[in-house]
């Protein structure tokens, strides 16, 4: 029964994600004719509600198979991405009329459905041993939620560089409104920044402890650590930057991007360790 | 026939057409610059930011009269001598310069007149700017018959492309998009900061349109009192020229329309202001021609610049949907050249039916007078009347089906071939026959080489007030 709920619950979710995502694609590029435009609006606004849906299913499916594999989702390291990308959904979902960031859908969405994916096909879920659960609940909250955040400020670094890109060379500019405005891609990047760094320097504090405690020196641990804090200095001097010398837009996206790319690898090696058979704990 | 020489967005880039640029109060002197060649009897100046173009028509053989039109070394001593006036603002126009003459000349004028020659078809700018040229022509009694009434015709055909099809609904203009550039660049555009620097009708509309927007508007122009009467228009703030880098670090938005022939915002000021401005993101909206910032600046990080033909060009491609409209236009068009082509045939006949009238009347008049002072002499004034009346009538009734023929033909390839052998079997010279026709009245061979003689030299007359006229405000 939970099998074939946690099945049906990962096909409805990567469904309504890859449903979502194709419609926030056909907003983006949609045509220059008036009907073509209007077709386009009306669908878009359905993406929202089925990358809504897709997170539903999302967690449901976490819940699930978290069930099955005797393992607290924010117990567990490996479902951290698939986590983040649920997270980063629903942020999305709660701020894009704050920050009007609505186009971010076209990366939020696709990033859930892959995510999704590398969870369900990378690895097995199991406990985390020798530490303190609530420990590695603080952890894998922290960071989860951190990563969430950064997803989205990525995702708005990029579209930064392609409105930036657009209106610099000055081409397919027919399709004007397609894209939120710069500044509040910025701004968005900026906020999302700000309210995952905590988070982040939460999660590289327990995970220096948890690694300390490990001891273990594994070669991937090591990798990742180093990961984990070249991510925070990436984050946290890309913030001083903004507040100290004026970085913005361009140059702000840069850093985020290479930040969230280190970020994301760290959750990769946690992903791909059970599938690669590469011994190593946690941090 | 018309002649038309000139460069326009179509195969000039702006750096080129900014060479070109003529300033509103040069082009009299341009005018009458080109007046006073002889092979040129008319002339049109069209200056738009988009193209720079002259037409031209030949001088008539004598004052008042109408043109017969170019022959082909005619043609092209006045497309040499545009040509020449062009190139004088610099050699490198020569690759980009384009001619055309007769019903191509004409073609051109109507589309562009329609819009359809315009970079954003349909845009309503351009037929109020040809009237400008046409009136400014007029002003400096420039235009006559030929160009006037080519003219005439192109300002309808203008209106009537606009009133038959949908080519200008549903318009966007540069000064909306430059706004909804804005808009993608900032988002709502209350609060923010919008300068005008300079004065022009785009700009001022792009001003008015970002004010309504929520924005802020200060306005710099180099005289105070301009800025302070724009201020007031478009709801802004004056400030000095003198603060104009101060207002740059403050704006969000600049709007340049400014008549300089150099660079106002130059790259090194503005990448000073974007070092005080600590990454603000900067849009500048440059609608002059010449270019008022320079193309260099749009290099600068969180700087972005959109000259007039980047704008123009955004315009275009968003009305690329009118394809059919714009081919109904293109039929409308077709079907004026045809007309006007027809009236210039006709018209062209008018000096020849004119004259053979005026001969066979002079021939009757005088036969009738010699009469009436020899054999006839016995006639009281009332019976002279009435056969003075009589002789008119007969005139009337014996020319009026070759005149009506002729007319007719006209629109026929024999049209030509008849005004040909009329001319040959009466010895027809439209230039000289009102002087014969004067001398006929006046009665004495004098009187009639005078009359022969008078066409060239007024023309002359007229040629060396010009050149003087010329020459005194070179």
């Amino acid at each position: 029964m939970t099998t074939v709920a946690t099945g049906l619950s990962f096909a409805l979710s990567a469904l309504l994600y890859a449903a979502s995502s194709v419609l926030f694609f056909a907003h983006i590029a949609r045509g220059r004719e008036p009907t073509a435009r209007a077709a386009a609006q009306a669908r878009v606004r359905f993406a929202p509600l089925f990358l809504a849906g897709g997170a539903v299913g999302h967690a449901v499916h976490v819940t699930v198979a978290s069930f099955i594999a005797h393992v607290c989702p924010v117990h567990s390291v490996h479902f951290m991405l698939s986590m983040a990308a649920l997270f980063a959904s629903v942020v999305y979902l709660l701020a894009r009329r704050r920050f009007n960031i609505d186009a971010l859908g076209i990366l939020v969405a696709p990033l859930s459905l892959a995510f999704l994916l590398g969870t369900f096909f990378l690895g097995k879920p199991g406990p985390e041993p020798h530490l303190d659960p609530s420990f590695i609940a603080m952890h894998v909250l922290a960071n989860l939620a951190g990563i969430a955040l950064f997803l989205l400020a990525g995702c708005a670094a990029v579209l930064y560089l392609v409105q930036d890109k657009r209106l610099k060379q000055k081409k397919r500019l027919d399709n004007l409104g397609s894209l939120p405005p710069l500044d509040a891609l910025d701004r968005a990047e900026h906020w999302f920044l700000l309210a995952g760094f905590p988070l982040l320097t939460l999660g590289i504090v327990t995970g220096t402890v948890w690694a300390r405690k490990l001891e273990e020196g594994l070669l991937d641990d090591v990798l990742r650590t180093g990961l984990g804090y070249a991510t925070w200095l990436l984050f946290g001097g890309v913030l001083l930057l903004r507040v100290g010398a004026g970085w913005r837009g361009r140059r702000s996206a840069y850093g985020t991007i290479a930040g969230l790319g280190c970020a994301v690898a760290v959750v990769v090696f946690y992903l791909v360790r059970p599938a690669l058979a590469l011994p190593g704990l946690g941090g | 026939m018309i002649a038309v020489v000139g460069l326009s967005h179509k195969n000039a880039p702006l750096e080129v057409r900014e060479r070109l640029a003529l300033p509103k109060d040069t082009l009299p002197q341009v005018l009458e610059r080109l007046l006073s060649q002889p092979a040129i009897g008319e002339a049109v100046i069209l200056s738009t930011c988009n193209r720079v173009e002259v037409y031209v028509a030949p001088r008539p053989p004598r004052e008042g009269a109408p043109a017969r039109g170019f022959d082909g070394a005619q043609v092209a001593e006045a497309q040499r001598i545009v040509r020449d006036l062009l190139l004088g603002y610099g050699d490198v126009l020569a690759p980009y310069l384009i001619s055309a003459e007769g019903d191509d000349a004409v073609r051109h004028l109507f589309r562009v007149a329609s819009s359809l020659d315009s970079l954003v078809v349909g845009e309503p700018q351009i037929l109020g700017q040809l009237k400008d040229a046409i009136e400014l022509a007029k002003e400096t009694r420039a235009i006559g018959a030929t160009l006037g009434q080519a003219m005439h015709h192109a300002v309808r055909v203008g209106k009537r492309v606009r009133t038959d099809t949908a080519i200008g609904a549903g318009q966007v203009s540069i000064s909306s998009v430059a706004v909804d550039l804005a808009r993608q660049i900032f988002g709502d555009l209350s609060g923010h900061r919008a300068l005008l620097v300079g004065a022009g009708e785009m700009a001022e509309a792009a001003s008015k349109l970002v004010v309504r927007g929520g924005a802020k508007l200060v306005v710099v122009n180099r005289s105070p009192e301009r800025a302070a009467a724009l201020a007031h228009e478009v709801g802004g703030e004056p400030r000095p020229w003198a603060e104009l880098e101060a207002a740059v670090v403050e704006a969000d938005i600049v709007i340049c329309s400014t008549s300089s022939p150099t660079f106002v915002l130059s790259r090194d000021l503005v990448k000073r202001a974007t070092k005080v401005r600590r990454g603000r993101s900067l849009f500048l909206i440059d609608i002059a021609v010449p270019r008022d910032v320079d193309p260099a600046v749009n290099e600068l990080d969180n700087v972005y610049v959109y000259d007039i033909d980047d704008l123009s060009q955004i315009v275009a491609e968003s009305m690329q949907g009118r394809a059919a409209e714009a081919a109904r236009a293109e039929a409308i068009v077709e079907g004026e050249v045809r007309s006007f082509e027809a009236w210039a045939r006709k018209h062209a006949l008018t000096p020849l039916i004119t004259s053979l009238r005026t001969r066979t009347r002079a021939v009757l008049e005088g036969e009738l007078e010699r009469s009436l002072n020899g054999k006839l002499r016995h006639l009281p004034e009332a019976d002279r009347e009435a056969l003075r009346t009589m002789l008119d009538a007969a005139t009337n009734k014996l020319l009026h089906a070759p005149t009506a023929h002729l007319k007719a033909l006209a629109d026929d390839s024999r049209g030509e071939d008849y005004a040909e052998a009329l001319r040959d079997l009466f010895e027809l010279e439209e230039d000289a026959i009102s002087g014969r026709a004067a001398a006929a009245r006046g009665g004495d061979g004098t009187a009639r080489a005078e009359g022969r003689g008078e066409g060239p030299g007024g023309a002359d007359r007229a040629v060396a007030a010009r050149s003087a006229l010329g020459a005194s405000t070179r």
